[in-house]
């Protein structure tokens, strides 16, 4: 068949090629032999390919440097024709391919292993295409299932942290449904909310914006309610984060913050097996703050009042003029965050399938609770579906999976947690004797009251997707991508009268209930060509595709206020007063042409070009279009042949290194128009209208150039796998909302600045079996990354809005800040430089210390060992980065709130080195101003570096003897179980104040597959 | 045969796989022509188009009203400049845990302070509307005539009454007039005598557009005598008495307006006495001012009235227990706003918040006559309000007890209404006297307030910082 091409021009020829092409499937191999002229005899091999667990379908056999190949059917067989000198190659995913010389056998056993060091056999997935790990030239992280199921986490992204090289991840509330922050290789853009990467969820973009509205959603996630979240983790198959430019590039304007692929499951052929898995976790927060006790606490309030020269203390100082008991304490943060949170998840999952049709369904349904006292909780319930057909011919196949996920989410209208730090010691008991909400005579504000207030989350999520593929002659596929989303969140919050102290007597005259509905719907169709063509030495691989994208976003928010009844609230329509928030529609249209020419000879030089021209209705007429693209290159040296031979150390070796230009358009729609909005202003029976923005039409893309270069080698036949890598990532004609003074009428404009952020870098991935025998293996994986932010250039920096917020050459992550210069003996205050001597502190002037708050390095190392049929496998993750300390996050220490311990060590008591001032209430305007110096100065910043036990699992796999299909499986698991830091917050990772750190969790689950 | 047959297969072939290859070389081509047209989003309309009619015009003018009802320097609301301004001055005393009202109590205002900045910002994101509506309407040849001139000259009175604000909280402030991003980025300050200067000339052009009727029934909208009342008032702060007592004589002596003869019904809606109210928006809603000042326990959690106000009326002064609300806990008593009285929504409406009423005429002719030498016109005009009080006449017959007598009357007659208080201690220069004494942070720079931080980090023009902070 090699012998029979286009090139050589024979119309009858290629006849027979056709003729070829068109009946392969169905005539048998060994009669094609008759059709072409071979020199030597070919036989009928047959065999069985198994692992472990016995027959091993949908294996992979080629006749090595030929297209002949075969698929093993249920029972593992195959049968394909070779001579006795041709070598079989037998592959298949996550399983060490094996070679075998046919000689005079003509029926093979063949015994695949999995291999966690043969990860480079590994097909990755690009996106527009896959690419085996060891051809790949771009830079891909990636983790699969197996790693997700380790955590028993509600967001996909909780899964990745720690796990990927280049990629920062902390999570900003321990709610379920909050935030998580990702970078990949940092921050590009100077604007604080463009740093999203690209979300593709089996082809599909998922847009992660949310369709929270913050008028509801305020008090609950640490920003809105995180779209990524309502992607089920149970149903991910692999997550892959494309990171350089030979990588991304293909994904155009919208690549420039990298792209992570989230690839569902899908069906394998073989026996129909069911899976079922169930587990159980708890959890607390990770740690608490040391506040003051009842007694520390009032001597800090008594000496604040003296100090103010105040002996009568005011009507208001409930906690020191006697109205409370000065006896009691409380540990507010046991009673209002020290719950336990618990989380019942089961999931539910067939597949099978023939070697040509194969199916998926699965079910997930999910329970977590907080620990918050009440009853707030979350629900999921999943779907996942995949059927994967495969024509008889081979030409044709269709792929449709579909999920569906619908959260429920009922939370306290606000997160006790800030009360938690700072409510007086000996504010009083929660309930009365007769187990009412007790108020003290009105003197208390109960924060279990605001329990009486809820928010309740409701997501729902569709996507949809089919390809379709059509095997051309000639090694031309035709390929169409289908996709379908649709994202429905319903939000509401009740405010009723029942959550403010009963003493100011509101009725439900005062109860308000706030409802936001968003939905947004968006298709793609991505038709493309690929073309494939292989020669002895050469091969090439072209791709061409076009996509149309069209989104539709749709958001209503109304607040209804004043009730007959709080029995009514749950009926906006019986309020007395409705107000329309947000009545908004949006449009957004994208179209793209984009290409792939990936060229590889001798299996040791390869070279990826790949480009895309993009336009976006997100930008005005004459500024939609752009041009994107990245030449990618490897030299797999090992497999030259001075190296390759009798190699036994260097068992792999690639040097590979891209160059290109990716973009970023995260900048809402419409933003280059000139509009008036209608507002929820009303006057005189006139809805008002007010200008949208400040316009200009003029902006267009930021573009982000990214270089990368990496070498990956391989020791000890891989048992060693060390890939090192360099990038520049530049950032230039950067989009931003320029921040103005408000005398401009508005906090910013659109527009392009010709700044540019570099972000360079130094990643390190390591894999290294450690040991291996027949029954113990011990691996070890590590991931390091080295960032660097840097302000490249801002042409008249100090004549912008920003001169007072970066500084050329330093990193745009710093905070300008005071320079701490100790207490006045004289006063007893908090000193900051005055830098520029002109005898008062302002910001304009004095602020010119600065800290860089991006993380100085970070990481995570993986160990799994396994013993017959006990796997354990835990992560450390380590992040080296400063933070704000709790001085910043705390009223001035002598006012009415707790403080955290180290106030206690103050002036005059401790002479002038004391870590506190001269305690205020609250009058004293000078301590006050030094305090405000104080905490924007260098004194408050903390480190908050941390070494975390992410994650650990311990699982143990029950032998049945009686059946081989039947496996069950138990596990414990941990999440966040150790945390190693000097930080004195509550915790380093979301460093807050207001909102739950990420939580403590241990899990105990069991899986049954038969 | 066979040959044959292949033949024909493979031009089925070679036309379908042509005719795809072509399909999809054409989608490549012809895709990046129109698809990313997008429509205008449904909820906004193109910035020409809000011009091509004068309802839609209008609807921008209500958008400033409402804005400056639910925000910024006039508004009632709870971070709104009436409250802020009275917790500010003798008015009222601080209680509560809300640390940034706190500085606003007990003088203790930190630049950084997020309600300071709002008293800034709203107010010039106001000015930027009323600006950008001034230019859209002054280059439609849609809006013609009448239309034109009253929603010119009401534009032209609300920038000047912003500015007053501004110019009596913050001194010498920038004086924005376009809507040019460029410009207003960079600006500097203007000396607070050009923006008085520019103030008068604004209420003079708003006067000479404005009709002298309201457009409804309702007085929530700015008329000639509204922009006349504003003028008195500008007039009073800058010394011009002569003029001020000018324009007051205006209003007084036009009969639409009538003084009420029970101070039980002055915050009424649909009242004789007042020249511009706020509409409350909603059908039925009443004013913001009775929520911010509304608190049913002792003690508040938020400013209440000083004892030292409550005490300052004269005996058998109706305003004390018609317009002031004891709150009693145990042997403690506290004291309350009580002008607006409805919290809640009502069939229809029962309270608007008054921004101008004609009693400030009568005192600001009094004041100015009572400079001026007239002593027996400025005690006949402080006496309306005395009288209405259920108070004999005034005894005092010579200017400066007259100048004492009518800034008592002030603060009793406008007592938590529209940062009256402060203003009358700050301009007639008994601030220091008054404040020294009640307010623990007081420091006599304490005159104006310091502009906001973060104005001064992204505008170098706007330094130096105001004296004091």
């Amino acid at each position: 068949m090699k012998n029979l091409s286009f090139n050589k021009g024979r119309p009858h020829c290629l006849c027979i090629f056709i003729f070829a092409v068109l009946l392969s499937n169905q005539i048998n191999a060994s009669e094609l032999k008759f059709g072409s002229c071979l020199e030597q005899m070919q036989q009928q091999i047959t065999g069985t390919v198994t692992d472990a667990s016995g027959p091993l379908p949908g294996v992979t056999v080629i006749v090595k440097a030929t297209n002949v190949s075969t698929v093993t059917d249920e029972k593992g067989n195959f049968s394909i024709a070779a001579n006795s000198d041709d070598i079989l190659v037998f592959s298949f995913l996550s399983y060490a391919s094996q070679e075998i010389i046919v000689g005079s056998e003509t029926s093979i056993k063949v015994l695949l292993s999995e291999d966690s060091t043969t990860l480079k056999e590994v097909t990755i997935n690009a996106g527009y295409y896959s690419v085996k790990d060891k051809d790949r030239t771009g830079s891909i992280a990636r983790i699969t299932s197996k790693d997700i199921e380790k955590q028993p986490v509600t967001n996909p992204l909780a899964s990745m942290q720690g796990r990927m090289s280049g990629v920062n991840i902390s999570q900003s509330a321990g709610t379920p449904g909050s935030g998580f922050s990702i970078q990949i290789r940092g921050i590009n853009s100077l604007r604080g909310d463009g740093n999203d990467p690209l979300y593709i969820v089996n082809g599909v973009p998922y847009a992660s914006q949310s369709l929270g509205n913050s008028d509801v959603s305020a008090g609950q996630f640490g920003g809105l309610s995180n779209p990524i979240s309502n992607i089920n983790p149970a149903d991910i198959e692999s997550i892959e984060v494309l990171k350089d430019a030979d990588a991304t590039a293909i994904y155009g304007s919208r690549g420039a913050n990298g792209v992570v692929l989230i690839t569902t499951k899908k069906g394998k052929s073989g026996r129909t097996k069911f899976d079922v898995q169930t587990y159980t976790t708890i959890g607390k927060i990770t740690k608490k703050m040391d506040l003051l006790n009842t007694q520390q606490y009032l001597a800090i309030r008594s000496e604040a009042f003296a100090n103010d020269g105040i002996s009568d203390y005011p009507d208001d100082a409930y906690d020191i003029n006697g109205t409370w008991d000065q006896s009691r304490y409380t540990d507010w943060q046991k009673e209002l965050i020290g719950g336990t949170a618990n989380i019942y998840n089961t999931q539910f999952s067939v597949s099978g399938g023939s070697a040509g049709t194969q199916f998926l369904l699965s079910g997930t349904y999910r329970k977590e609770t907080t620990v918050f006292p009440g009853d707030a909780h979350f629900y999921r319930g999943a779907v996942s579906a995949n059927i994967t057909h495969r024509s008889e011919d081979d030409k044709f196949s269709l792929t449709f999976t579909a999920n569906y996920t619908g959260d429920k989410n009922t939370l306290p209208g606000t997160d006790l947690t800030r009360l938690a730090y700072t409510l007086a010691p000996n504010a009083p008991a929660l309930y009365d004797p007769s187990g009412n909400l007790n108020w003290e005579n009105g003197s208390f504000e109960n924060p279990l009251s605001y329990l009486n207030g809820t928010y309740i989350n409701s997501a729902n999520t569709l996507l949809a997707n089919a390809l379709l593929s059509y095997k051309l002659p000639a090694g031309f596929e035709v390929r169409t991508s289908l996709g379908f989303s649709d994202a429905q969140l319903s939000e509401e919050r009740s405010l009723p009268n029942t959550m403010y102290n009963p003493f100011y007597g509101l009725t439900s005259d005062a109860s308000e209930m706030v409802v936001n509905d968003g939905k947004r719907r968006s298709w793609i169709v991505e038709p493309q060509l690929n073309w494939q063509k292989k020669w002895q030495n050469f091969q090439i691989n072209v791709l061409a595709g076009t996509t149309f994208q069209m989104q539709k976003q749709k958001a209503f928010a109304l607040d209804a206020y004043g009730f007959a009844s709080n029995a009514l609230m749950n009926s906006v329509a019986a309020a007395t007063t409705i107000t329309v928030l947000n009545d908004s529609q949006s449009e957004y249209k994208y179209n793209a042409v984009f290409g792939r020419i990936n060229l590889s000879l001798k299996d040791r030089y390869i070279l990826n070009i790949t480009g895309r021209r993009d336009g976006s209705s997100r930008f005005g007429p004459g500024n939609r279009f752009a041009n994107f693209g990245a030449l990618g290159a490897a030299w797999i040296f090992s497999n030259e042949s001075l190296l390759s031979k009798d190699n036994s150390i260097l068992s792999f070796g690639k040097l590979r290194a891209s160059y290109g230009i990716t973009g970023n358009d995260q900048i809402g729609d419409y933003q280059y128009l000139d509009t008036y909005q209608v507002t929820p202003n009303l006057y005189d029976g006139v809805v008002g209208i007010q200008p949208t923005r400040l316009f200009n039409p003029d902006f267009g893309w930021e573009t982000n150039k990214k270089l990368e270069a990496a070498i990956e080698l391989g020791f000890l036949k891989d048992q060693i796998f060390i890939t090192a890598a360099y990038f520049q990532n530049r950032s230039s004609n950067q989009l931003v909302g320029i921040p103005l003074p408000a005398t401009t009428g508005f906090p910013s404009l659109q527009s392009n600045l010709d700044a540019t952020v570099q972000n360079t870098g130094l990643e390190l991935d390591l894999r290294s079996v450690n040991l291996k025998s027949e029954n113990f293996t011990w691996t070890t994986s590590l991931n390091f990354t080295l960032p660097k932010n840097k302000l490249l250039a801002f042409p008249d920096l100090d004549a912008s809005t920003y001169k007072n917020k970066f500084i050329i050459g330093q990193s745009i992550y710093i905070r300008k800040l005071y320079h701490y210069t100790g207490l006045d003996p004289a006063t007893g205050l908090y000193t900051v430089e005055d830098v520029n001597s002109d005898g008062k502190i302002t910001a304009a002037g004095d602020l010119k210390s600065f800290i860089d708050f991006s993380p100085k390095y970070y990481g995570g190392i993986t160990n799994q060992l396994s013993y017959k049929n006990l796997t354990l496998d835990f992560l450390f993750q380590f992040v080296k980065q400063k933070g704000a300390g709790t001085a910043s996050l705390f009223p001035v220490a002598g006012s009415f709130s707790n403080q955290p311990v180290q106030a206690m060590n103050h002036f005059p008591q401790d002479g002038t080195n004391a870590a506190n001032q001269l305690y205020t209430t609250g009058v004293n305007a000078d301590a006050l101003s030094a305090n405000d110096n104080y905490t924007l100065s260098d004194a408050m910043i903390q480190d908050a570096s941390f070494i975390r036990l992410k994650s650990l699992s311990l699982s143990y796999t029950i032998p049945l003897l009686w059946s081989k299909n039947v496996s069950t499986k138990i596990y414990v698991q941990g999440q966040n179980l150790l945390t190693f830091t000097k930080y004195k917050g509550a915790d380093p990772e979301n460093q807050s104040a207001n909102y739950i750190p990420p939580l403590k969790q241990f899990t105990l689950g069991v899986q049954l597959t038969f | 045969m066979k040959t044959q047959y292949n033949s024909t297969k493979q031009r089925t072939f070679d036309l379908g796989f042509q005719s795809i290859v072509s399909a999809l070389i054409l989608l490549l081509i012809f895709s990046c022509d129109s698809f990313t047209d997008v429509d205008m989003p449904k909820s906004e309309l193109t910035g020409s188009a809000v011009y091509q009619d004068a309802a839609t015009a209008k609807a921008a003018l209500a958008d400033i009203y409402a804005r400056l009802r639910e925000g910024g320097v006039a508004s009632g609301t709870l971070v709104g400049g009436t409250s802020m301004m009275a917790n500010y001055s003798d008015d009222m005393d601080f209680y509560g845990t809300n640390t940034v009202f706190e500085q606003f109590g007990k003088h203790t205002i930190l630049p950084s302070n997020s309600t300071l900045l709002t008293l800034w910002s709203v107010p010039y994101s106001e000015i930027y509307a009323i600006n950008a509506v001034i230019e859209g309407i002054e280059a439609s040849t849609a809006i013609t005539g009448e239309d034109r001139n009253r929603l010119l000259g009401e534009l032209i009175f609300l920038r000047a009454f912003n500015y007053f604000y501004l110019v009596n909280i913050f001194g010498d402030i920038p004086y924005v007039t376009s809507t040019d991003y460029q410009i207003n980025a960079v600006i500097p300050k203007t000396p607070a005598v050009q923006v008085w200067q520019n103030i008068i000339s604004d209420l003079r052009a708003a006067e000479e557009l404005l009709p002298e009727t309201y457009p409804t029934e309702e007085r929530i909208r700015a008329n000639k005598s509204t922009a006349q009342a504003m003028l008195a008032r500008a007039c009073l702060y800058t010394g011009n008495y002569q003029q001020a007592e000018a324009y007051a004589s205006i209003v007084i002596n036009n009969h639409v307006y009538v003084v009420e003869a029970n101070p039980s019904t002055v915050f009424l809606a649909g009242n004789q006495s007042t020249i511009w109210s706020f509409h409350p928006g909603i059908a039925g809603h009443n004013t913001n001012d009775a929520v911010t000042y509304n608190f049913t326990s002792g003690p508040p959690s938020k400013p209440a009235l000083s004892s030292s106000l409550y005490n300052s009326f004269e005996a058998g002064d109706l305003r004390k227990s018609q317009w002031i609300k004891t709150v009693v806990n145990g042997p403690n008593i506290w004291y309350r706003p009580y002008k607006y009285k409805e919290t809640t929504s009502t069939q229809p409406s029962q309270e608007y918040t008054i921004i101008l009423r004609l009693e400030e005429q009568y005192l600001i002719r009094a004041e100015a006559r009572a400079i001026s030498g007239d002593i027996s016109g400025a005690m006949q005009d402080l006496n309306v309000t005395r009288n209405r009080a259920g108070l004999a006449n005034t005894s005092a017959a010579s200017t400066a007890d007259l100048r004492t007598a009518i800034l008592q009357e002030r603060r009793l007659e406008f007592f938590t209404e529209q940062s009256h208080r402060w203003f009358d201690l700050k301009r007639t220069g008994n601030a220091a006297n008054t404040l020294s004494m009640i307010k623990p942070g007081w420091q006599d720079t304490d005159i104006l307030f310091p502009i906001p931080e973060s104005e001064l980090l992204l505008n170098d023009n706007l330094l130096p910082q105001n004296p004091g902070y």
